[in-house]
């Protein structure tokens, strides 16, 4: 990416320069980025959509998944025809033609940890959409210990949470939730509002491009709450705990460690 | 005195309701709050170390006092993506 934004860029993105705290070099920082997005489901699909328009430089999906019908509710990327096909590959096509300028790597593998340290590294920022506990916390222990600002969102029902990770600057997701709660349904049992997936996957979305181009964001430290039943919004300010075993004090994790989660399929 | 109870996600389904008054004893604690509500649904208890509390929006811990009036939430992470 040169220093200059050449003419057709100034065009496509000039409503982002239009902004002063984006501008012309906040842009170049977009255009630069790496961003991996973990999970391109009810979540992943809007936020790799308005991460693509936005002008991120490099954006990995992250999917193991093949798009199944019950999926096709809420998964804006996928289509009646793309059932049976890995997601990552139908994201990586229907992405490739809303813009030139975004470098989109598919990686069609499941997140595990042993090899999540791997999967993370070289990103410049990972979010997390995925629809699993045991992920959430595997994905969580591999950025925090790379260093890498990690926003996580989630969904249930009519529910959304977002927050932004970076320790110290934040606490992280094991500070928040030592354990995973019993067993929660994947969002095809339990249900889910479609709408929510694209608020919630929006809000990462704007969260990715304010971290990107200013290097803080509204969210690190806070977890907010998305209520689409009532149409409400609550945001919680949130610390560290210093006997976190991955970012306290006395640290007993080194590496991604699995926790024991019942099971949740798909999202 | 009272306090009024916000509940999320799967604490919601649990106990079919958003938010609830409870009546406290003066000086109760977070853990005292939660602890009278795992009384009415014994399937909360074991469930503490899957929450963040907040007093009226804010940071709390377990050992934090509340106060008449206060608001007080428990929200259990969610995992649907």
């Amino acid at each position: 990416m040169k220093d200059r934004l050449e003419a057709e860029q100034a065009e496509r993105y000039q409503a982002h320069l239009a902004l002063p705290k984006i501008g012309a070099t906040g842009q170049r920082r977009l255009l630069r980025s790496r961003v991996l997005m973990v999970g391109i489901g009810g979540l992943g699909c809007p936020t790799a959509l308005y991460l693509t328009a936005s002008g991120v430089g490099t954006l990995g999906l992250l999917d193991d998944d093949i798009v199944d019908r019950s999926n096709l509710q809420r998964q804006v990327l996928y289509g009646t025809a793309d059932i049976g096909k890995p997601k990552v590959q139908v994201a990586r096509e229907r992405l490739a033609g809303i813009n030139p300028d975004v470098d989109l790597e598919p990686i069609e593998e499941r997140l595990t940890p042993s090899n999540a340290m791997d999967l993370v590294e070289g990103w410049d920022l990972v979010i997390d959409g995925s629809d699993n506990f045991a992920t959430r916390y595997v994905v969580n222990d591999a950025c925090v210990l790379s260093r890498i600002p990690l926003i996580s969102g989630s969904i249930f029902q009519f529910e959304g949470q977002v927050t932004v990770i970076q320790p110290p600057l934040s606490p992280c997701y094991r500070c928040l939730f030592r354990l995973p709660p019993r067993e929660q349904p994947a969002c095809r049992d339990a249900g889910v509002l479609a709408p929510l997936t694209g608020i919630i996957g929006s809000i990462m979305a704007a969260e990715a491009v304010k971290l990107t181009v200013a290097g803080d964001t509204a969210l690190m430290g806070r977890l907010l709450l998305v209520d689409s039943l009532e149409s409400s919004t609550r945001s919680v300010r949130v610390k560290s705990d210093p006997t976190c075993p991955l970012c306290g004090k006395e640290p007993s994790i080194d590496r991604p460690t699995a926790v024991a989660v019942c099971r949740s399929s798909d999202a | 005195m009272m306090v009024e109870v916000l509940l999320f996600a799967g604490l919601r389904e649990v106990c079919g309701q958003t938010q609830m008054h409870i009546e406290l004893a003066e000086g109760a604690t977070v853990a005292d709050c939660f602890a009278d509500l795992a009384e009415r649904f014994p399937e909360l208890s074991g469930s503490r170390q899957s929450l963040v509390v907040a007093i009226n929006e804010e940071y709390a811990t377990w050992t934090d006092q509340t106060a008449d009036g206060d608001t007080v939430a428990f929200i259990p992470p969610v995992s649907g993506g």
